[in-house]
């Protein structure tokens, strides 16, 4: 796919017929890739940092949510143990509050996550129809010879289905880049936990499945 | 749709494996929560310890809970006094490397040859007894308890206070007294103090219990904290084992149904091409070839990627969604069984509202997804019209319209879709948050245990992904079954023209006679023949010629010999057979068609000339070339036969096309030459030249030619005058120029007077 791109966007005309079933390799995916960034997203760059701060403040508040859940969780059986020691019990005062945070958390997380979506959808969206203007354009300054080598169905796919992954994966790979820096900087600071290890299995459990729980949206979100 | 599965018998131990590994995940994932629930209930909470009778309890403390219960001997048929002065005792060494305290007392150890329901019994039986010596030597039961109970039977202390001075009892200590008071007095006062604790513990008896086990085994000096933390390891560990059995079967599962999904995907394909291959132009005509070709592309696609999923859905959710269900109905208490229906409830109306919202523009996203693939086949097909006429911004700006619009619909749809992930997560997040608000009233009841409301909430979220999963995939049905039906519906057209069961061969005597008795035609959709009682022969060595006007139905004379159409009346005999009784195969064989658009094929210059037989020698392929006049071009070519031909052709001009088809047709050696109008492209001198060639290499052939331009055919031993589907007149250039007045018309327009003569 990076190919096509390359040879429909950058360097097109100087024909590097393709041999007929040869197994596609991107020649040069970084420099690509490179390119694609420099000339198509620098100009979303603002649009892009937001959207990387929403979805870091997501990420943080949604891993943060279950480790106050923990807490929750903690007081319950703090308050249970006591109340078998024949104290009075859980302080339903305690968890209310901690249980209203984690919602408070969960409310703000939910809509950042969806103001990220709203703006990263309009991202893909445009740079998929900058990439379509700039090939309609191009295909009009290409020499002849170039749609000799190349069949129309070739670049009727590169217009359509190449450009649609394209998108789509920068849609996700975005939000998985940073979800991905959020887990591994969570995980450092998991070391802490190993103090109150009653906090650290709870944490552990929630998040565990939390994390089931992302990999079900994307396998649902997979099949849209 | 079920048609379309039935494709998938290939790979029926492959589903097989699936569907076993996808029970096998189920179950893991199913066990899952009850780890969970171990590790914080009796992992965490219980400081690992599993059982309210305790390994291992003091003499001392034995003799204490022995005094408060009446089931004595059950109990102490489970234990095995060990003395401290005891050493000659095998195991001594292990026990006091275990318990330290037996150094200074004498231990009653658990015997370790008990069985699961053994121990359960005994769990009953040593709880409250535990329980109550706990009370008693924490000194809560005397300040309230001993008020109470002796505040309703005057009488019982009265009888224990005589007992007590009859006896002269010096150890006052309530089991001792229990001891000695007759059996009666003693089992009433154990009765009454059982209510009492049951009134104080209730439904935390067991947990109560296991704190006693844990203060016992604290005073037996065993190390609690490696004793919890092997417990939690050993429970990890399992669980990391359960988990990681999920996993890869998870993996092998994803591994398996993609290519269960990709075979079915290539059956599919291979059928419909199959099919598509067999069909006539009338099926062609129906179908459209761009809907032929989405067919076999996206629809199939669209199959495949419901596959890839569907077993997961059919098979993992319902075993989850159900075992799960079951799970919380059975396991936890059914209390907070509503909190799953609201989360339902939510789910569901998530969905819908955003599907009745997202819906249309789905179905418009495609039409515009097909807009921009027109406009875009458009353009690149007409490229050089485009730019001759200077006409790239017009053309700039209808894929811009085009563009737009997809860009538009899909800005709506995605950001419609990108509030259903924060919403679903939210409904999630917000159901454990209940859950935990609701299960912390319930732990506080002591009617489930902490570990109890955590593998809950696990539970609760397989439920509801469960069901997520099948109403996401009830939502794609559809959409995948019109796909289905749109494949079946090619899969299930017989094509009109088949061969007959039972074929006859041709008649050998007869080589390339072709005979047209009565031959009428008329498109299936149409009313008016467009052919009308032809009856001619073209015989072997002889070349006939078909002339007439426009649409006077010459070229669909020469479609009816391949059998691309069936001829509606008469009979068409080709070496002495009906067509229609013959292989299309054989039939198709003998004929070396020349279609009036040069149609070749992307490869090189050799591959299209070959294409009848890729085998076939250079020498055949280079005299093809020559009769066909194509070597003059060909040879200019830099790589001569190993030029490559684009799609269509579309790199050699109109004349350069006709010849390479033409001289396609003579590489295949037939018996039979039909040109379609093939010349037309050629200028005077190669089209003149071309026949001449072609004479000496056809001399034993039947040789067709439908032509419109008379020079083609003066010399043709037999010419057919055609008009309006009928023929007006019949024999040679100069019989004809007598004869017939339609054929003088045609002449004339095209040649001079010395040219005719």
């Amino acid at each position: 796919m990076e190919k096509q791109f390359k040879c429909l966007l950058e360097d097109g005309p100087l024909g590097r017929g393709r041999g007929v079933g040869a197994v596609e390799k991107a020649k040069n995916f970084k420099g690509t890739l490179g390119k694609l960034i420099k000339n198509h997203l620098s100009q979303y760059k603002f649009r892009l940092f937001i959207v990387f701060l929403f979805a870091l403040a997501s990420t943080i508040f949604s891993i943060v949510g279950p480790k106050i859940l923990g807490n929750a969780t903690t007081e319950i059986s703090k308050g249970i143990m006591s109340k078998i020691a024949g104290a009075s019990g859980i302080d339903f005062g305690v968890v209310g509050n901690i249980l209203l945070t984690v919602l408070a958390l969960y409310v703000i997380s939910a809509l950042f996550s969806f103001i990220q979506g709203m703006i990263m959808t309009g991202v893909a969206q445009k740079l998929t129809y900058d990439l379509r203007d700039d090939l309609s354009r191009k295909i009009h300054k290409l020499p002849m010879n170039y749609f000799d080598k190349n069949t129309n169905g070739e670049v009727l796919s590169v217009i359509t289905n190449d450009i649609d992954t394209l998108s789509q994966n920068l849609n996700q790979s975005v939000t998985q880049i940073i979800t991905a820096i959020c887990t591994v900087v969570r995980n450092i600071n998991n070391d802490d936990y190993n103090k109150y290890s009653n906090d650290y299995y709870f944490t552990i459990n929630t998040s565990a499945f939390c994390f089931n729980f992302k990999n079900y949206c994307k396998q649902i979100t997979e099949i849209f | 749709m079920l048609k379309i599965f039935k494709n998938l018998k290939k790979s029926f131990v492959m589903i097989i494996v699936i569907i076993l590994l996808l029970i096998v995940q189920a179950m893991a994932d199913l066990r899952l929560p009850e780890y969970t629930s171990k590790i914080v209930n009796t992992g965490i909470q219980s400081s690992g310890i599993e059982n309210v009778a305790p390994e291992v309890i003091r003499q001392s403390q034995m003799e204490k809970v022995l005094s408060v219960t009446k089931d004595d001997e059950e109990i102490l048929r489970n234990y095995e006094l060990v003395k401290t002065d005891d050493n000659s005792k095998e195991k001594y060494d292990e026990y006091l490397e275990d318990y330290p305290e037996l150094e200074n007392q004498n231990l009653y150890i658990l015997k370790d040859n008990l069985n699961k329901e053994e121990i359960e019994s005994l769990n009953e039986l040593m709880a409250k007894p535990l329980v109550i010596v706990s009370f008693i030597d924490t000194n809560q039961l005397t300040d309230e308890m001993t008020d109470e109970i002796t505040s309703e039977n005057k009488d019982l202390v009265d009888i224990v206070i005589k007992e007590i001075k009859d006896k002269k009892i010096t150890d006052l200590s309530i089991y001792n007294i229990l001891n000695i008071l007759p059996e009666e007095t003693s089992s009433e006062i154990i009765d009454k103090i059982n209510t009492e604790i049951d009134k104080k513990v209730g439904n935390m008896l067991s947990q109560a219990a296991i704190t006693v086990t844990k203060a016992e085994y604290e005073a037996c000096r065993i190390d609690m904290e490696k004793y919890q933390i092997t417990y939690l390891t050993k429970t990890g560990l399992q669980m990391l084992g359960v988990a990681l059995i999920s996993m890869a079967a998870a993996v092998t599962i994803m591994l398996l149904s993609s290519k269960v999904a990709a075979r079915l995907g290539q059956v599919l394909r291979e059928k419909i091409f199959t099919k598509v291959m067999d069909f006539s132009i009338k099926e062609f005509r129906e179908f459209s070839t761009a809907s032929l070709i989405t067919r076999s592309t996206n629809d199939i696609q669209q199959i495949q990627n419901l596959v890839t999923v569907l077993f997961r859905v059919v098979v993992y959710s319902p075993i989850i969604g159900i075992g799960a269900f079951i799970r919380i109905m059975t396991k936890s208490n059914t209390s907070m069984a509503w909190i799953i229906g609201l989360a339902l409830v939510c789910i569901t109306a998530v969905i819908l509202t955003l599907f009745i919202v997202a819906m249309p523009k789905f179905k418009k996203l495609q039409e515009l997804i097909d807009k921009i693939n027109l406009v875009s086949r458009e353009i690149l097909n007409g490229l050089p019209v485009i730019r001759a006429f200077n006409k790239e911004n017009t053309e700039i700006k209808r894929f811009d319209d085009a563009n737009k619009r997809l860009m538009k619909t899909n800005l709506f749809v995605n950001r419609t879709m990108s509030i259903m992930l924060p919403a679903l997560m939210f409904i999630m997040n917000g159901v454990s948050i209940l859950i935990i608000w609701v299960g912390s009233h319930n732990v506080n009841e002591g009617i489930m245990q902490v570990g109890d409301m955590m593998s809950f909430i696990q539970y609760t979220m397989q439920v509801v992904m469960s069901f997520l999963m099948i109403s996401i995939i009830s939502i794609i049905l559809p959409r995948a079954s019109v796909s289905a039906n749109r494949i079946n519906e090619v899969l299930e057209t017989e094509s009109s023209i088949k061969d007959k069961e039972d074929t006859i061969p041709f008649d050998e005597n007869k080589k390339g006679l072709v005979e047209f008795r009565n031959v009428s035609f008329r498109y299936p959709d149409a009313d008016t023949e467009i052919l009308e009682d032809i009856n001619f022969v073209a015989e072997p060595g002889k070349t006939t010629a078909i002339i007439g006007s426009t649409g006077s139905g010459k070229s669909t004379i020469v479609n009816l010999i391949p059998r691309f159409y069936d001829v509606t009346g008469g009979e068409l005999i080709i070496d002495g057979v009906n067509v229609k009784d013959v292989k299309q195969k054989d039939l198709r064989d003998r004929i070396g068609f020349v279609p009036q658009k040069g149609i070749l094929f992307s490869g090189t210059i050799e591959s299209n000339i070959k294409y009848s037989d890729e085998n076939m020698s250079d020498d055949r392929m280079c005299e093809a070339a020559e009769i066909a006049q194509a070597t003059e071009f060909i040879d200019k070519k830099e790589n001569k036969y190993n030029s490559e031909i684009s799609q269509g052709g579309n790199n050699v001009s109109g004349g350069q096309k006709q010849r390479l088809s033409i001289a396609r047709a003579i590489a295949s050696d037939p018996e039979i030459f039909v040109f379609d109008d093939s010349f037309s492209a050629l200028d005077f001198k190669t089209d003149a030249k071309l026949r001449e060639e072609l004479r000496k290499k056809t001399k034993d052939k039947t040789v067709i030619i439908v032509a419109q331009r008379i020079s083609t055919i003066l010399n043709a031993d037999q010419i057919i005058v055609l008009e309006e589907g009928k023929i007006v007149g019949k024999g040679t250039h100069e019989e004809l120029m007598k004869s017939c007045d339609t054929y003088v018309q045609i002449a004339t327009s095209q040649l001079s007077k010395e040219e005719l003569e």
